[in-house]
C-alpha cells in the first residue's frame, strides 16, 4: 500500500502508457484483417504455392486463377502492388467477382503486395480502410501503402541498390514491389514477393501480363498506358481504340534504362508482352486536403481543383472531382481493349472473357453496382 | 539480425526510462516518460 502511495502518479503514467499502446498497437494490428472478397467460380491459389518460403509471411497473397473450357492464352493481371492506389486494387476486386472466362486463363492477384495493406504511409494522415455502397450493403476496403511494410523489412538502407543491375534509388525505394524484380529468393521480403511473382509467369507460362496502377496528378506518366517494347504494338492499339470512344490514354515505352519495375524486367526477363496502366489518383502527390473515406471514392478535393486552375498538374481535373467508379472504369476498359487487340494478333491462342462491366455502365451506376 | 539488435536496444532503454521514471520526482517530466515509453513498447513488441 505505501508503494502504491508514494509512487502513484507513476503507477498512473504506467497505467496510461499499457492503455495508449494497447489501443494504438490494437488498431494497427487490425490493419492485418484483409478486406473480403467474394470471388466468381474459380482456383484459388497462394503466392506461397510458386515459392514457398512466403508460406506464413505477410507478404504471401491470394491469387484467382479462371479458367476457361477451351485451351488458350495466359494473361496475369496485378491490383495492388501499390496499396494506395485504390483503383487497381479494387478493379482487380471487380474482376475476381464479376468475370466468367470460356477461352484461355487469367490469373489475378488483387494483393500483390499484401505487406503494403498492412499500414499506412507515415505522417500522411490516411485512414486504414474506405467504403463503397453496393446493393447488398456497405463494403470495407483496406487503404494502404505504397512500400512493404516496415515491420516486415527493416531498416531501409541509405540507398537502395537494385538486384542485379545495381541501379542506385533512394533507401526507401528498398520496399517497393514496381522497384524489385525480378527479385531474388534470399533477398528481403519485397525482393522474395517479386522473385515469387516471376516464378508464376514463369511456372503458369503466362502470355501477356498487365499490372494496374495510379499515379499523383502532378506526375507526368499518368492516365497512361506504359509498354515493354514486346507489347508496344499491343499498347499502341488499344490506345487508339479507346481513343475512338472518347477514352484517353497515353502510349509511354517502359524506359530501357530504369530496372526493377513490372514492364521492364518482366519483358526483359521472361520475355513476355508487360503493360501497365496509370489512372489519376487525386489522393496522391502533394496538392490535396485531408483525406477521408468519402473522398477516396469520389475523387473529389478543393485543393486539387486549385492546382488545376493554376496550372500545377498533368491531367484535367473538373470541378465533379476524378471519382474511383472513372478510374476503375478506365482501367476495366483498358484490359477489355487489351483482350481484344491480343485476340486479333493471335486467332489460335485467344483470352475470351465474360462479365466484365462497361465503361458506361461503371460510370453510370458506380462501382457498386459490380461488387458483390 | 540488425532488426534484433534494434529491438534489443529498444529494449534496454525501455528498462532504463522505466526505471527513471521512479526516480523521477516532477510530475511534469514523469508525463514526459510517458511519451517515451508508448513507442519504445511498440518497437519491442513489433507492433509498430
Amino acid at each position: 500500500m505505501s508503494i502504491l502511495k508514494s509512487h502513484w502518479t507513476r503507477i498512473l503514467i504506467l497505467i496510461c502508457v499499457v492503455s495508449v499502446s494497447a489501443y494504438v498497437g490494437n488498431q494497427f494490428l487490425s490493419m492485418h484483417v484483409a478486406d473480403p472478397i467474394y470471388a466468381n467460380e474459380c482456383k484459388k491459389l497462394r503466392l506461397s504455392d510458386y515459392f514457398s518460403d512466403l508460406a506464413g509471411t505477410a507478404g504471401d497473397t491470394d491469387i484467382y486463377l479462371f479458367e476457361g473450357d477451351q485451351e488458350g492464352a495466359t494473361v496475369l493481371i496485378l491490383g495492388g502492388t501499390h496499396a494506395n492506389e485504390p483503383a487497381g486494387h479494387i478493379s482487380a476486386v471487380c474482376l475476381v467477382e464479376n468475370i466468367d472466362i470460356e477461352v484461355g486463363r487469367l490469373i489475378i492477384l488483387p494483393r500483390a503486395n499484401n505487406s503494403g495493406f498492412t499500414h499506412n504511409d507515415p505522417q500522411e494522415g490516411n485512414p486504414q480502410r474506405f467504403k463503397i455502397d453496393t446493393p447488398e450493403g456497405e463494403r470495407w476496403f483496406r487503404y494502404g501503402s505504397r512500400y512493404t511494410n516496415s515491420i516486415d523489412q527493416w531498416p531501409d538502407p541509405d540507398v537502395y541498390e537494385h538486384y542485379p543491375s545495381g541501379q542506385r534509388l533512394s533507401g526507401g525505394e528498398t520496399r517497393n514491389l514496381n522497384r524489385s524484380y525480378p527479385g531474388r529468393p534470399d533477398g528481403n521480403m519485397t525482393e522474395i514477393i517479386g522473385y515469387a511473382i516471376m516464378q508464376l509467369l514463369k511456372v503458369e507460362r503466362v502470355d501477356m501480363a498487365i499490372d494496374m496502377h495510379e499515379a499523383s496528378l502532378e506526375y507526368p506518366v499518368i492516365n497512361a498506358i506504359v509498354a515493354h517494347q514486346l507489347a508496344f504494338d499491343i499498347a499502341a492499339e488499344t490506345v487508339m481504340y479507346l481513343q475512338m470512344e472518347d477514352i484517353n490514354f497515353n502510349l509511354e515505352p517502359s524506359p530501357k534504362s530504369f530496372h526493377g519495375l513490372s514492364h521492364r524486367e518482366w519483358g526483359d526477363g521472361l520475355k513476355i508482352p508487360a503493360l501497365l496502366m496509370e489512372s489519376a489518383n487525386p489522393l496522391q502527390g502533394r496538392y490535396h486536403g485531408k483525406v477521408s473515406s468519402d473522398i477516396i471514392v469520389t475523387g473529389k478535393d478543393k485543393y486539387n481543383l486549385q492546382a488545376a486552375k493554376s496550372g500545377l498538374i498533368e491531367v484535367d481535373y473538373p470541378e465533379e472531382g476524378l471519382p474511383l467508379k472513372l478510374r476503375v472504369a478506365r482501367h476495366i476498359a483498358g484490359l477489355t481493349t487489351m483482350f481484344e487487340v491480343w485476340n486479333s494478333n493471335n486467332p489460335e491462342k485467344q483470352i475470351i472473357v465474360h462479365g466484365l462491366p462497361l465503361y458506361d455502365e461503371l460510370i453510370e451506376q458506380g462501382v457498386g453496382a459490380f461488387l458483390k | 539480425m540488425l532488426k534484433l539488435i534494434y529491438i534489443g536496444i529498444a529494449f534496454i532503454v525501455l528498462i532504463l526510462t522505466g526505471k527513471d521514471l521512479f526516480s523521477e520526482k516532477s510530475w511534469k517530466m514523469q508525463l514526459t516518460h510517458l511519451i517515451v515509453l508508448i513507442p519504445l513498447i511498440l518497437r519491442v513488441l513489433q507492433i509498430k
